[in-house]
């Protein structure tokens, strides 16, 4: 593992003592972080990815695994947590809300409420849903409202990380050696739980080295693109390294799906606008599965698919997600006529068997 | 007769084809025939059940020039308010499964790589989209009302008949308050104008007023025959509340609507106040059942077990006001308790168990429906409150492969015992 990475790790310590009294936990993209910022609390995107099967007896078995996995960790964590938001992602997401409103009652609550449409309507539908979440983290920040100015100041701090997140891609896009698959995962990891303030100023210091450290050494691989929803799990991104490929786009839950730009709220004069502001720039970001257009999703694969001259798409999804698994006949059905050679594979989360996923990403590579 | 209608149904396995579903319908949809064919029901709520089926289904294959598809829980007074005929591509799915047509349109939809993790409603319907069993249509309308599935396979069927342009989401909120009723109550009239903008036809407000006029008094028998219900312990012969869901939810807003609930009404009362008493268990059955042939409720009738109620008949919805017809079907949709939080399904559930005297809880647990089957837990705790026994069927709605048909009669057996015994 590279030397500045495993600094980066031992800096934040993200991942071994995440500061949850000082978080607010959430699940979803869709959740603006720029708000939980504004009301002085820490962004935690919750992973679990050890919390597999400690309790299953809150969800049935065919049920998503990540789910599962978080509801394990708020029964474990429960102590520890000051606030939980969710989001209304889909059916599982809402049943967990259910399972934790009643049996971790303790944990502070609350559901977004996101439309799965965009136009002028949801828009102004999402800004009042996110004025709720405004209220909600007011009551549970000490004496700390939320305002503009509180909004503009946090919206400038993950403005300026997704800034450099974009820069970390570039030189991952740009070199084989300076930062490694694994590596790359884990600072967007280290992204959505750290305090955004130090994180950014160890990043920038970070990039400032490996620029120095290599400036672009590229061997010819094959290009390809992941696709998916959360996927995040370190024994999947040690195969793609041990294989002649390179991963040059990805569309997952848990990278450039984060990122949202565009949040122009300079000139908003009141709170509302900010919110407005926020609550489009979310609903046009990079779109998950779970969003009603289809096609645009599609559009969006398309269009990363020539940019980045991808030989080939893997998709990859955790068992039971309805949205995702949707998707794929419709994705599918549109790259088979583009001639893209494309992979599904349906996993557990944090929980694949590395030889029979190995060996079947080889055998696709080697038609591709 | 119960050799014409396996004759009938063979016919349709064998032939899978839109053409010979056509021309079954011109048959049996024909007059003297369809009558003839009602008489083949011992009891008249399912003559007038199947009569009425029978006529919508043949109305969307032999006319599709107004033709929508609908997901479930959609405000259907908006289809008939528009002219719209409705075709519910999730009951035809039950359909498929009760003409034994179900293991041929789930292998179409695997091979079109539809996980078999994913619902068998929404698979079975999308294999016989696939197998062109299932008529064009002019429209599709659906929600996320309940389920995450419906959204995507109606796109996907969009898709596959080019009508991508007339596609709607109904995006229904979570919780309600002021700003969600805008927002949906737009939606709702938004479609009305623009599917009447693509009719090529004036919106007609007045239909649509007169939809809801008849959805309140479709309302009024629902809600006369659950009170009657409440007291019966003698029902007509082979009467499943189960098998009303697609004029429950389709014929809402139309005069055959009122019609049938009309005549379920007058039999139901007419058999609780002419026929003698019987001592029954009474229970209570959560989500859907299988549509194949099963024994679950020949084994609860052995052991005097009776449904005396299902969830999915509650009338959830207010009287609607026909002078505010958008934000009336917009109420109707948010006061659905399968949306927004379980609390909602919970409280909906407690009441009914008080209201029928219940003895025993049914769930069927079928198999990929995230929605239901996350709730059972909760479902679980609260049921023993009430000191009843729950019994949770795994299962399939679809796919006899997918259940274990043993098992269940076993659980049954188990659980009607206990009941029996209480």
């Amino acid at each position: 593992m590279n030397v500045k990475t495993s600094e980066i790790k031992q800096t934040f310590k993200w991942d071994k003592q995440p500061a949850l009294q000082k978080s607010v936990l959430y699940t979803c993209t869709y959740i603006p972080q720029e708000i939980i910022a504004a009301a002085g609390l820490n962004a935690y995107r919750i992973e679990a990815n050890s919390f597999l099967r400690s309790n299953d007896s809150y969800f049935p078995t065919n049920f998503c695994p990540y789910i599962k996995n978080i509801a394990n960790y708020l029964l474990e964590k429960k102590d520890e947590i000051k606030a939980l938001i969710l989001a209304t992602s889909c059916d599982g997401m809402r049943r967990l809300f259910d399972i934790t409103k009643n049996y971790i009652p303790d944990i502070n609550l609350f559901m977004l409420d996101v439309p799965r449409v965009v136009s002028k309507e949801s828009i102004d539908f999402f800004s009042s849903n996110l004025d709720l979440m405004v209220s909600f983290l007011d009551t549970i920040s000490a004496g700390q409202k939320i305002t503009l100015e509180s909004i503009r100041s946090a919206a400038v701090l993950i403005s300026e990380k997704n800034r450099l997140m974009g820069e970390l891609r570039h030189i991952y896009l740009k070199s084989d050696t300076a930062i490694s698959l694994n590596e790359y995962y884990d600072i967007f990891k280290a992204s959505m739980m750290a305090d955004t303030g130090s994180f950014n100023a160890y990043l920038k210091k970070y990039l400032h080295d490996i620029k120095d450290l290599d400036a672009g050494t590229v061997k010819k691989k094959k290009n390809i693109m992941i696709m998916g929803n959360y996927i995040n799990d370190e024994k999947l991104w040690d195969i793609f390294s041990s294989l002649d490929v390179k991963i040059s786009m990805d569309d997952i839950c848990f990278s450039h799906r984060n990122i949202v730009n565009d949040i122009n709220i300079e000139k908003a004069r009141h709170k509302d606008e900010a919110l407005r502001s926020i609550a489009a720039s979310y609903l046009n970001k990079p779109s998950c599965f779970r969003m009603a257009d289809l096609d645009n999703k599609v559009s969006q694969a398309l269009s990363s698919i020539r940019e980045k001259e991808i030989d080939a798409l893997i998709f990859i999804s955790l068992k039971f997600c309805d949205t995702t698994l949707y998707f794929y006949p419709f994705l599918k059905e549109e790259l088979k006529s583009m001639k893209i050679p494309t992979l599904f594979l349906e996993i557990e989360h944090n929980k694949i068997s590395v030889g029979q996923i190995k060996t079947r990403i080889e055998a696709f590579l080697e038609m591709v | 007769m119960a050799n014409i209608k396996e004759k009938i149904k063979k016919n349709l396995q064998d032939n899978l084809d839109e053409k010979t579903i056509k021309k079954l319908l011109k048959v049996m949809g024909s007059w003297p025939l369809i009558s003839f064919y009602g008489t083949m029901f011992s009891s008249v709520s399912d003559k007038y059940l199947n009569i009425i089926s029978i006529k919508n289904i043949k109305r969307a294959y032999l006319d599709n020039s107004n033709l929508a598809y609908g997901s479930l829980f959609l405000p259907y007074e908006l289809f008939h308010g528009l002219g719209l005929s409705p075709f519910l591509p999730e009951v035809m799915a039950g359909f498929t499964a009760g003409m034994g047509i179900s293991a041929k349109t789930l292998k179409k939809a695997s091979s079109g790589w539809y996980s078999q993790d994913l619902c068998t409603f929404h698979r079975s319907a999308s294999g016989a989209v696939d197998m062109s069993l299932f008529p064009k249509p002019k429209f599709i309308i659906c929600s996320n009302i309940a389920c995450d599935a419906a959204q995507k396979s109606f796109y996907i069927y969009a898709k596959k008949f080019a009508i991508s342009d007339s596609y709607y989401l109904i995006d229904v909120p979570y919780s309600e308050n002021e700003s969600s009723f805008k927002y949906l109550s737009a939606q709702l009239e938004n479609i009305f104008y623009e599917i009447s903008s693509k009719k090529k036809v004036k919106p007609d407000i007045g239909r649509l007023k007169k939809a809801i006029l008849l959805s309140n008094e479709f309302r009024h028998w629902a809600l006369k025959i659950n009170e009657v219900r409440k007291e019966l312990t003698n029902y007509p012969k082979d009467f499943n509340g189960l098998n009303f869901i697609l004029p429950f939810f389709s014929l809402n807003g139309s005069k055959e609507g009122v019609l049938l609930y009309k005549k379920m009404y007058q039999e139901l009362k007419d058999f609780n106040e002419n026929k003698p008493k019987k001592k029954i268990k009474k229970i209570l059955w959560l989500h859907l059942k299988p549509y194949y042939r099963n024994e679950i409720f020949d084994i609860l009738e052995k052991y005097g077990l009776k449904v005396v109620f299902e969830e999915i008949n509650h009338i959830y919805w207010q009287e609607m006001d026909p002078d505010r017809p958008f934000e009336s079907l917009a109420k109707k949709m948010m006061s659905n308790f399968l949306n927004g939080p379980s609390d909602s399904r919970i409280k909906v559930i407690d009441k009914l168990i008080e209201e029928y005297d219940i003895d025993g809880v049914i769930l069927f647990a079928h198999w990929g429906c995230r929605q239901s089957n996350g709730s059972i837990r909760i479902i679980k705790d609260e049921v023993k409150k009430h000191n009843i026994p729950i019994l949770v069927l795994d299962g399939d709605c679809v796919d006899i492969k997918n259940s274990s048909v043993g098992q269940i009669k076993t659980r049954v057996e188990g659980f009607a015992e206990i009941v029996s015994s209480g």
